[in-house]
């Protein structure tokens, strides 16, 4: 099984604080990310794989004998071959600690190990998209489009696929009842691979209710905007 | 703020400012060393709360200094207590209420800011837990006698089970003994109807200052 330290990923997050943080916030998140790493609270896993099309692309996209109504990555242009789709999680022991730590009145350090949960739950996807993408150009193909399972353009309906395409199992990560990945600090990620492919000009986030209050988002733009 | 002395200014200040330290080590010597009365002091954490909740409210807070503040506010009163007269320690809750997550979803961390939330603003708070089952509602409200029931659901397929369990209710006969409040997630004017709630929270403090008005407790 592919390996990310969780060290790794703490040293990203203590690298790269969120922007205007107050000195009791950095003070939480700082004691936050402490205790992650003093008690080995995150176990990153990933997994993913490449799955050739079963049928020439066309709705649904039909590969390693499951269906997938993701009508956004057929392509404008090239050949679109396969689905990269890919899992990754930051183990069950993080949520059982916050659920402790409020257990013991400990609210506030509780609230900010959640929050750097899903920091490093996001880095770890990002690496995750990172090693699809190398390996799709390993094998000479270019990679398009990104879907989860719940975004615009993929239906929540479709997570019990995309955790078997991606062989899920093998981390851990299941589904509970309605959908709901378990751990819950896990992620699952649908791409396009194929032959020249456009990039995509769209994005996951263009239609979520959360845009506007998006921290993560604001960043980006405000990075992007640096840039310029 | 104009008839708190230097000494109270300060300790508001210090609270509504996350000065956590110095907060509670000046909160300590006034109770305990100069011997203020526990609810003067009680009266400046809630002024430094309300400041919180304007902050919060303007955007400049979030949710951890709302939590922070809550915990800071608990652990004064712990202090302030034992310090009043005629019972004063044991103090009569505001109401109770039935909090929990509805069943298919297992996400709680809303949920449990919430209940912590009610706890320290003076609620009596049972959390039955995530993914409950909608008999499980019932029969803690037949039990609990809830004045407030929260659904808390993360999901959008949350929404399928807060109305299943607001039906339940209505099917057990328990519907009109309590009034019930739904947030988490994507929450809305419109998924409030589709459930069948009686109002929605976007936010902790939304939660509490629903439960304060429905018990006619001044915010």
């Amino acid at each position: 099984m592919p390996l990310i330290r969780a060290v790794q990923l703490c040293q990203e997050a203590e690298r790269n604080p969120p922007p205007d943080l107050s000195p009791a916030r950095a003070r939480l998140r700082g004691a936050a990310l402490a205790l992650l790493e003093r008690e080995e609270l995150a176990q990153p896993a990933y997994c993913f794989r490449l799955v050739p099309l079963d049928a020439p692309a066309g709705s649904p996209l039909r590969a390693g004998g499951e269906e997938l109504l993701a009508d956004r990555l057929l392509p404008d242009s090239g050949e679109l071959t396969g689905l990269a789709c890919g899992a990754c999680t930051l183990g069950p022991a993080l949520e059982a600690r916050i659920r402790g730590l409020f257990g013991d009145r400990q609210a506030a350090l509780a609230v900010a190990l959640d929050e750097v949960a899903n920091e490093l739950v996001l880095a770890l996807g990002r690496r995750l998209f990172d090693r699809m993408l190398m390996e799709a150009r390993r094998r000479g193909l270019t990679m398009a489009g990104e879907l989860r399972a719940g975004d615009p353009g993929l239906e929540l309906a479709a997570q019990p696929a995309v955790l078997r395409l991606a062989e899920a199992a093998r981390i851990g990560v299941a589904l509970h009842g309605g959908q709901l990945l378990k751990p819950i600090k896990s992620v699952t990620m649908v791409c396009g691979i194929g032959r020249d492919l456009p990039a995509s000009h769209w994005s996951r986030c263009d239609e979520c209710p959360s845009a506007p209050r998006c921290r993560l988002r604001a960043r980006t733009a405000g990075a992007s905007v640096a840039a310029l | 703020m104009s008839e708190l002395n230097g000494e109270e200014k300060q300790l508001v200040d210090w609270l509504a400012d996350m000065n956590e330290d110095q907060a509670l080590d000046l909160a300590r010597r006034m109770l305990l060393q100069d011997g203020r009365d526990p609810l003067r002091v009680l009266e400046l954490c809630r002024m430094s709360m309300d400041i919180v909740g304007k902050r919060f409210e303007e955007g400049e807070y979030f949710l951890p200094e709302l939590v922070l503040a809550g915990e800071m506010l608990e652990q004064v009163g712990r202090m302030a207590k034992p310090l009043i007269k005629d019972g004063g320690g044991a103090q009569k809750k505001l109401g109770r209420v039935l909090i929990g997550t509805v069943h298919g979803d297992l996400h709680d961390i809303g949920k449990n800011i919430v209940t912590f939330m009610l706890d320290i603003n003076g609620f009596e708070v049972k959390d039955i837990g995530i993914d409950v089952p909608v008999q499980k509602f019932i029969d803690e409200v037949n039990e609990f006698q809830p004045d407030v029931v929260g659904l808390s659901g993360f999901l959008t397929l949350a929404f399928d089970s807060m109305k299943d369990t607001i039906r339940g209710f209505e099917q057990a006969g328990i519907r009109d003994r309590v009034r019930i409040m739904i947030g988490g997630g994507q929450i809305d004017e419109t998924v409030r109807s589709y459930t069948g709630a009686d109002a929605f929270g976007i936010n902790a403090v939304e939660a509490v200052n629903l439960c304060k008005r429905w018990l006619q407790i001044a915010a």
